[in-house]
């Protein structure tokens, strides 16, 4: 059977060595990839709110999977919103192949803060795995350590960990196998 | 615990797509439907955690929804969005019972935590009401009232069958106190915490009592128009009371056996199994060994049934009891009534004592209650209590001392129907058993109107 990777697709202008170091950390749950398309998606701009709706980016997304994908995660620095959210850190299709993570409100820069890499690649970690859970079928865990606990604000992603609970990882690994095997 | 059930109305399928797919990520079980009259029915139908309605829909607005399920669950809190915000919507909202009014786009933080408070606070209500119930049916020893030796011998028992995990069978005449005994033996149980339920075999219809006991899905037949638990997945991880087990029908003994021997069953109309675990106690006041002898009772179901077995003495057989009882009884209902009384004068405790009580310990309590509420007297007198038990035991009616128990059973319940003009429901008050247990002694002795 051939091998599967976790895609990690760069949307407009993204720091490569951002990625890369996520992917470093990512690969620890899956073999990882990166691709890049410098294409900023205006399609799914909204004008009243300067703002981008996160599921629009998803549906363009799922149509071009490459062949050898188990999952994709557009990383993109546009500011992301729902219909009815004002802002989300990241999103994803629940049970799903394909999901969306914003660095713009991850970045020490967005609260008048000095810039900090290690922080942001760490907030970006965090965000991935969360959603990557929610492709996977993982609901939000009552563990605020666990990295499938819901997080509203900067402070919350800050303070869970960047790995799953044991009922969560337990989980995750069971679908994780269940999938790689057809 | 079952996952939290939040329903949301919204006429736009983007809002209704995007807030159902954020919440079923937090786990809530989720229903999405676009317009008031059908969020109205999906209330109607099913029990809900909290309620998500629009403010702006084109067939009927949401504060008219809001009425409407305040006036169907006034219970279940209702949360207005819109994303046309006014003070006065706001107020409107909140005046006619909404839980809270946000404005759309959400905030994430702020919807979460309000969803959140809603659902624990509609949890803890929950939990009160079932912690309500099971408070006033808690069992207290003292309802098992008698000091002789056959209900000591009767408490003692049931103190040694509660622990275990065995199906009993309770057998004793009507109004002995089965159903009493049956509660003892739950509370005293590990299953203590958990659900307690009763189903009066005998008292439902046989049409109705194969989805009395199992549920039905909705549609499973004319009428049902929602999906319905039945008394067993009602009674899961507790103890399941089937009372007058020797009345139900041959089918229904099928239906019975199979779910015992596999710990499972369907829904009526229902395609999946649904396991549980319930500790099974049946009561009968039938002689199930004669009805097995005429093929009326499943043998093998009766040996499933009777793992243990209970006897609950009648009240003839434990006469010493009877002051203690009626003292009880005069101290409850005099209570009730808010009357003064000090007790039963010794003529009249006398007539109590040489009283036969075909309807055993609940006879005895029909007559005390009747009595304390004539009684003008501090002391209960002969002349309170019920005019049958007058005629019959004190004006030396007494039944000539060669007849059998059954002949003046006979006798005495021809006369007291004769006397009430065959009228079943207070005839059977007065004879203190119920009105199944009437017909099928009219049935045995073969009794008509003449």
């Amino acid at each position: 059977m051939a091998k599967k990777y976790i895609y990690l697709k760069a949307i407009g202008s993204v720091e490569p060595s951002i990625l890369e170091d996520a992917v470093k950390s990512l690969s620890s749950i899956s073999p990882c990839r990166i691709i890049k398309d410098h294409e900023y998606p205006l399609f799914a701009f909204e004008p009243k709110r300067n703002q981008y709706y996160a599921r629009k980016i998803i549906e363009r997304l799922v149509c071009g999977l490459p062949p050898d994908c188990e999952k994709l995660i557009g990383v993109t620095d546009i500011d992301l919103c729902t219909p009815v959210l004002t802002f989300v850190y990241g999103e994803a299709q629940f049970d799903g192949r394909v999901a969306l993570v914003s660095l713009n409100r991850l970045r020490q820069e967005y609260y008048d803060l000095p810039s900090n890499n290690e922080l942001l690649v760490e907030r970006l970690v965090k965000v991935c795995t969360h959603e990557l859970g929610h492709c996977y079928g993982l609901f939000h865990c009552n563990d605020p350590k666990c990295v499938m606990h819901l997080s509203n604000n900067i402070l919350g992603i800050d303070s869970k960990k960047r790995t799953f609970c044991v009922r969560c990882a337990d989980f995750f690994n069971k679908r994780n196998r269940k999938e790689n095997c057809g | 615990m079952g996952r939290n059930k939040i329903l949301i109305v919204d006429d736009e399928e983007i809002m209704r797509s995007s807030l159902s797919d954020w919440l079923r990520e937090d786990g809530y079980y989720v229903l999405a439907v676009e317009d008031g009259y059908k969020a109205i029915e999906k209330v109607e139908e099913e029990d809900w955690d909290l309620a998500i309605v629009d403010l702006k829909m084109p067939k009927i607005d949401g504060l008219e929804v809001l009425k409407k399920i305040s006036k169907i669950r006034p219970k279940l809190p209702v949360v207005i969005i819109t994303a046309y915000a006014t003070v006065d919507t706001a107020v409107m909202a909140i005046k006619s019972g909404a839980a809270d009014y946000i404005v759309k786009p959400f905030n994430p933080e702020e919807i979460s935590v309000v969803i959140a408070k809603l659902v624990e606070h509609q949890r803890l209500v929950k939990e009160n009401i079932q912690l309500r119930k099971e408070l006033s049916k808690r069992f207290k020893f003292q309802d098992l009232i008698g000091k002789g030796a056959n209900m000591q011998k009767l408490i003692e028992m049931i103190k040694t069958v509660a622990p275990t995990k065995s199906t009993i069978l309770i057998k004793g005449e009507s109004g002995t106190g089965k159903e009493l005994v049956a509660r003892a033996i739950h509370d005293l149980s590990p299953r203590k915490k958990f659900p307690f339920v009763a189903a009066a075999c005998g008292a439902i219809p046989e049409s109705l009592l194969e989805a009395e006991l199992f549920g039905y899905e909705k549609g499973a037949f004319t009428g049902a128009v929602s999906q319905h638990k039945g008394r067993i997945e009602l009674a899961d991880t507790g103890t399941l009371f089937l009372d007058e087990i020797g009345d139900i029908s041959s089918k229904t003994q099928v239906d019975l056996l199979r779910f015992i021997q596999e710990r499972e069953f369907r829904r009526v109309g229902g395609k999946i199994p649904i396991k549980v675990d319930i500790r099974i106690i049946a009561a009968t006041n039938k002689n199930l060994e004669e009805m097995i002898s005429k093929e009326e009772f499943r043998e093998d179901l009766y040996y499933r049934l009777n793992v243990i077995t209970i006897e609950v003495p009648s009240l003839r057989e434990r006469k010493e009891d009877i002051p203690i009882l009626a003292n009880h009884f005069m101290e409850k209902f005099s209570l009730d009534a808010g009357k003064k009384m000090y007790g039963i004068s010794d003529q009249a405790m006398r007539a109590l004592m040489e009283f036969s009580w075909p309807g055993n310990v609940r006879q005895l309590e029909n007559a005390i209650e009747h009595a304390v509420v004539v009684a003008n007297e501090l002391e209960i007198q002969t002349k309170d209590l019920p005019k049958y038990f007058i005629t019959h035991e004190t004006e030396q009616n007494l039944p000539q001392t060669s007849q059998s128990l059954e002949e003046v059973e006979k006798k005495y319940i021809r006369r007291v129907l004769d006397t009430h003009n065959w009228n079943i429901r207070k005839s059977a008050t007065i004879l203190g058993i119920n009105r199944v247990t009437l017909y099928n002694k009219i049935k045995k002795y073969k009794l008509k109107k003449e």
